[in-house]
């Protein structure tokens, strides 16, 4: 038994004759195999109690060694752990806790050994952590849970429980070992994830989204609750795993007279080298029966190294009401056109054949005078004659506002506004000098504006035979032309300091047809009626500021860009 | 001898008729002014002309909307018969319907389509600056 390679604690337990009890020793056996051994002796005394020898025996205990160092390891390893583990009877009493998990707990591993496992559960859960205990303590096989447990100062944390029932044949034994991870962050994760996924959820529904997988390969498509609810199905009205061909379903519920056209464009998409973004519009037939108008998008999925993917994402937008809408606008719109068109036939024809009759009694008058001027000299004669100019007059100014309504965009043209302004000068020089008025052409030479030439000399030609009728007699008279460009407008003034108009007696007025401000002058109140009109019809506004014996300014402003 | 031997009238309007008839007297370059009320009757009157060998007018002043047949139709009809292609019609219209701009258009009388009202001055410029008819 190698008796001379005891250690040197042995050996001096023996020189003083101690009893020797279960007395381990690492040992070389004489083959070389370190080995552990226990040692058990007794002295042996002579008659005169004299130690005589010892009395004992060596066991081999290397198996029994390992098995514990193998126990240590694991329990260092438990220890150390970041996740709790912990052995319980079959009745739920812990035998061994690892600090983590007692930790977690608020308390430390040897305060709980032999306490039951209820210790870290509130009373809403224990029944069924207690459920789950037997389980597992029957053997049956459990998968891992999520298991609240408190904390204890009470607060509650999950954690995810996998358990297993060992059985122990060598002592007998049945236990009950348990592993547990902390998932807080876990949840706290998931549950942003579900509080971001309900976001997403109610603004898809709020926005009347619904939404489309397209598997190219298998043809399988996969369809959101959306999908359906805007068509006014149930989304459990149809199997998504693939025993419902939804690719069929899509084309069952679109509208015969798009059906071909949705196809065929979804098809050439899929066919398309690059095809970018899928967008198609068509209507679908809802369960009750009515067509809903459908925006449908979709885009081609791409791997990572950039090549295509057989999978197309897309969505369904209910547009029915922007269609209903535009619908109601266009039928509006085309009502409106047909009400123009009747009406400008309807001035059309009026004024061309009330022309023709005015004209009549003019030709007639003309033939009095010469065939019978004894009658052409009575005054009610005189007078019908003088209606009928009236009247024709009245006919032709309709006949030019008509004609000069239409703004085409062709006729824009860029002007040079000084030389414009010059040449309108010229204009009505003649009157001008006749009422001893002084046009002054304040405008920037280098000042051009993008418009219809014919449109703007009308207007400035009525804003300044306006002016210059209506020049005041008493003061030397002026009329100041001048141009100033903001960022939208190009404003022209004429500031004038004629007779001017009480703004608070005819200002909503002013711009009426055959409306007229001052007494005792020669006009027919269609100037500024035509400056309005053709300021409007270049997309344009007119202001005046005005005090009477003071003078006026008339401001136009005509957008810098085409309308 | 004047400008002109015959103008002719096709107008169902008595007014109309009365002021061109007086206004063409005025001018003083026409021999005859003749007024037929629509267009059959106008018709009938250059078929008899024509079957009798005498001479059509040398301008037809033509008024579309008339009763029984209306401008067109007389136009039609008339331009088949031998020597109308010597007479001058002028539409005079108060129409500013497409329709008839466009049928103008076709039998090329867009620089003929007088609109009504046709003045003195403007008959008289119109009639003067005409060419002598061919005879």
């Amino acid at each position: 038994m190698g008796r001379d390679l005891f250690k040197h604690v042995t050996l001096q337990k023996i020189e003083q004759g101690e009893i020797i009890k279960d007395l381990e020793n690492q040992v070389v056996r004489k083959d070389g195999h370190l080995i552990w051994v226990s040692t058990n002796g007794v002295p042996v005394y002579g008659k005169n109690m004299e130690l005589i020898g010892y009395r004992g025996s060596d066991n081999d205990i290397t198996d029994r060694k390992r098995a514990e160092a193998e126990t240590n390891r694991f329990k260092k390893i438990a220890e150390s752990a970041n996740y709790g583990m912990a052995i319980a009877n079959p009745k739920g009493n812990i035998e061994y806790i690892n600090s983590f998990f007692a930790e977690i707990h608020g308390y430390t591993s040897t305060e709980l050994i032999g306490k039951h496992i209820s210790i870290f559960h509130s009373e809403s859960q224990l029944t069924s952590v207690i459920k789950l205990f037997q389980e597992i303590a029957q053997n049956k096989k459990v998968e891992p849970t999520i298991v609240w447990h408190a904390h204890r100062n009470g607060t509650e944390f999950p954690m995810l429980m996998s358990g297993i029932f060992v059985q122990d044949n060598v002592n007998n034994q049945e236990y009950v070992a348990a592993s547990a991870i902390d998932m807080t962050d876990y949840i706290k994760a998931e549950q942003q994830i579900r509080a971001q996924e309900a976001r997403y959820r109610s603004i898809i529904a709020l926005s009347n989204t619904g939404a489309w997988e397209f598997d190219i390969n298998k043809n399988f498509v996969w369809c959101s609750p959306e999908y359906f609810s805007m068509l006014g199905y149930d989304v459990a009205d149809f199997n998504m795993d693939g025993s419902d061909n939804l690719n069929e379903v899509w084309s069952d519920l679109i509208h015969p007279d798009d059906k071909e056209n949705a196809q065929t464009k979804f098809l050439q998409y899929l066919m398309e080298e690059n095809a970018g973004m899928y967008e198609n519009y068509f209507r679908m037939k809802h369960k009750d029966g009515h067509d809903v108008w459908i925006w449908s998008r979709g885009q081609r999925m791409e791997n990572q190294d950039g090549t295509r993917n057989n999978l197309v994402l897309g969505t369904h937008i209910d547009i029915s009401d922007q269609q209903n809408y535009l619908r109601k606008i266009e039928g509006l719109l085309k009502t409106e056109e047909k009400q123009n068109q009747s009406l400008l036939s309807f001035t059309q024809i009026v004024s061309h054949n009330l022309r023709v009759h005015t004209a009549n009694m003019l030709g007639i008058f003309m033939l009095l005078k010469s065939d019978h001027p004894e009658l052409y000299d009575n005054e009610f004669l005189k007078m019908i004659e003088s209606s009928s100019e009236s009247l024709e007059e009245t006919i032709r100014d309709l006949n030019d506002i008509l004609s000069m309504k239409h703004v085409s965009p062709d006729e824009y043209k860029s002007v040079n506004l000084y030389s414009f302004m010059e040449e309108q000068k010229i204009l009505v020089q003649h009157a001008a000098n006749a009422k001893q008025v002084r046009v002054f052409n304040e405008v920037a030479k280098h000042e051009t504006v993008d418009t219809i030439p014919e449109s703007l000399q009308r207007i400035v030609f009525n804003l300044l035979t306006n002016a210059i009728q209506f020049s005041s007699t008493e003061k030397e008279s002026f009329i100041k032309i001048k141009a100033e460009k903001n960022e939208k407008y190009l404003a022209i003034s004429l500031e004038d300091n004629g007779i001017g108009i009480d703004l608070n007696r005819h200002g909503s007025k002013l711009f009426d047809m055959y409306k007229k401000f001052h007494e005792g002058y020669d006009s027919k109140g269609l100037g500024l009626y035509i400056v309005k009109n053709q300021v409007e019809a270049l997309g344009g506004y007119i202001e005046v500021q005005s005090e009477i014996n003071k003078g006026s300014i008339f401001t136009v402003y005509i957008p810098n860009e085409k309308i | 001898m004047k400008k002109f031997r015959e103008i002719c009238l096709v107008e169902d309007d008595k007014i109309q008729v009365f002021l061109i008839s007086k206004f063409i007297e005025r001018t003083d370059l026409a021999e005859k002014f003749s007024n037929y009320n629509n267009g059959k009757i106008a018709y009938d009157a250059m078929k008899e002309c024509v079957d009798n060998r005498l001479s059509l007018p040398d301008i037809i002043f033509l008024d579309l909307n008339m009763p029984v047949w209306d401008g067109w139709e007389f136009y039609e009809a008339f331009i088949t018969l031998p020597g109308s292609e010597k007479v001058l019609i002028f539409i005079l219209t108060s129409s500013v319907s497409e329709y008839d701009v466009n049928k103008a258009l076709k039998f090329g009388l867009e620089n003929n389509y007088l609109s009504k009202p046709l003045g003195y001055s403007a008959l008289e410029k119109l009639l003067k600056e005409l060419p002598s008819p061919k005879s």
